[in-house]
């Protein structure tokens, strides 16, 4: 039996929950940002470990923090907010069970390249354990 | 000697052969020596009466999770349940060459919690007799 990995068991599977959301999903930081656009990122700390016993390769719990950054485009203040705000529930509602919510931080503008973008921040926490 | 430091990751616990290790948070055996005092014309006296044993878990509640593993919380609402008064087996680590081992009663676990947090449970179980400490 194939290890488990933090990917293929909490990356993966988050980022496919969140594929239905109307925008670019991404499991990582892609190189450029197609807006509306979705990007799991971990948080920090990112790996905390607070259940009891060993860790070792084969015996590993932990809760793991993600940061899930909501990306629009900024032109106009209003409908730019608006926009977030839609996208950020839609993500929110797509998060899968046995994820908390922490919170959502302030939207802010983002300069990515030559264009603008505004962004929130949505802190979201799980816990992995290595299957094998 | 050096200084020599345990933490929670030498911790492992079993209870009715079920490893409690990826769930429990905080778990701590506490086992009292109940004495009484006398005051005698010598001055006071005490005498050792009865030990006993109980065992605070607080956990990662997991009802509705039995796949692909087991849960924990409906294991434990279970034994509660249908048999109250048989003791289940349980086998605490606190760290390598120091192992406890005795019996305890089975309780009902809580359930509930915050909108924002993981659910977690904590509950004391109590012990049939003073644990035994193995120590290798």
């Amino acid at each position: 039996m194939t290890a488990s990995t933090i990917l293929s068991a909490v990356r993966t599977p988050l980022a496919t929950a969140l594929a239905g959301v109307s925008a670019n999903v991404f499991s990582y930081v892609p190189e450029s940002v197609p807006v509306p656009a979705v990007v799991v990122v971990p948080d920090s700390p990112y790996l905390e470990f607070d259940t009891i016993g060993v860790i070792s390769s084969t015996a590993f719990n932990c809760k793991v923090n993600f940061t899930i950054s909501c990306c629009v485009a900024y032109s106009s203040n209003p409908a730019s907010l608006d926009n977030i705000e839609q996208l950020i529930i839609s993500v929110i509602a797509a998060i899968p069970a046995g994820y908390e919510i922490n919170e959502v931080q302030r939207p802010t503008v983002t300069q990515v390249g030559a264009s603008n973008l505004l962004v929130a921040d949505i802190s979201v926490s799980t816990h992995y354990t290595q299957t094998n | 000697m050096a200084t020599t430091v345990i933490t929670g990751r030498d911790l492992s616990l079993t209870i009715d052969s079920k490893s409690y290790d990826a769930q429990a948070t905080s778990v701590t055996l506490k086992t009292n020596l109940e004495r009484n005092a006398y005051e005698t014309i010598d001055g006071k006296a005490f005498y050792a009466l009865d030990t006993t044993a109980e065992l605070s878990i607080t956990m990662l509640a997991d009802w509705g999770v039995n796949s692909p593993s087991y849960s924990i919380c409906e294991l434990l609402w279970g034994k509660a349940d249908s048999a109250p008064n048989t003791a289940l087996a349980y086998t605490f680590t606190a760290a390598t060459g120091a192992v406890f081992t005795g019996s305890v009663y089975p309780s009902f676990p809580d359930a509930g919690g915050t909108g924002k947090d993981a659910q977690t449970v904590t509950f004391v179980l109590q012990g049939t007799a003073k644990p035994t400490l193995t120590i290798s």
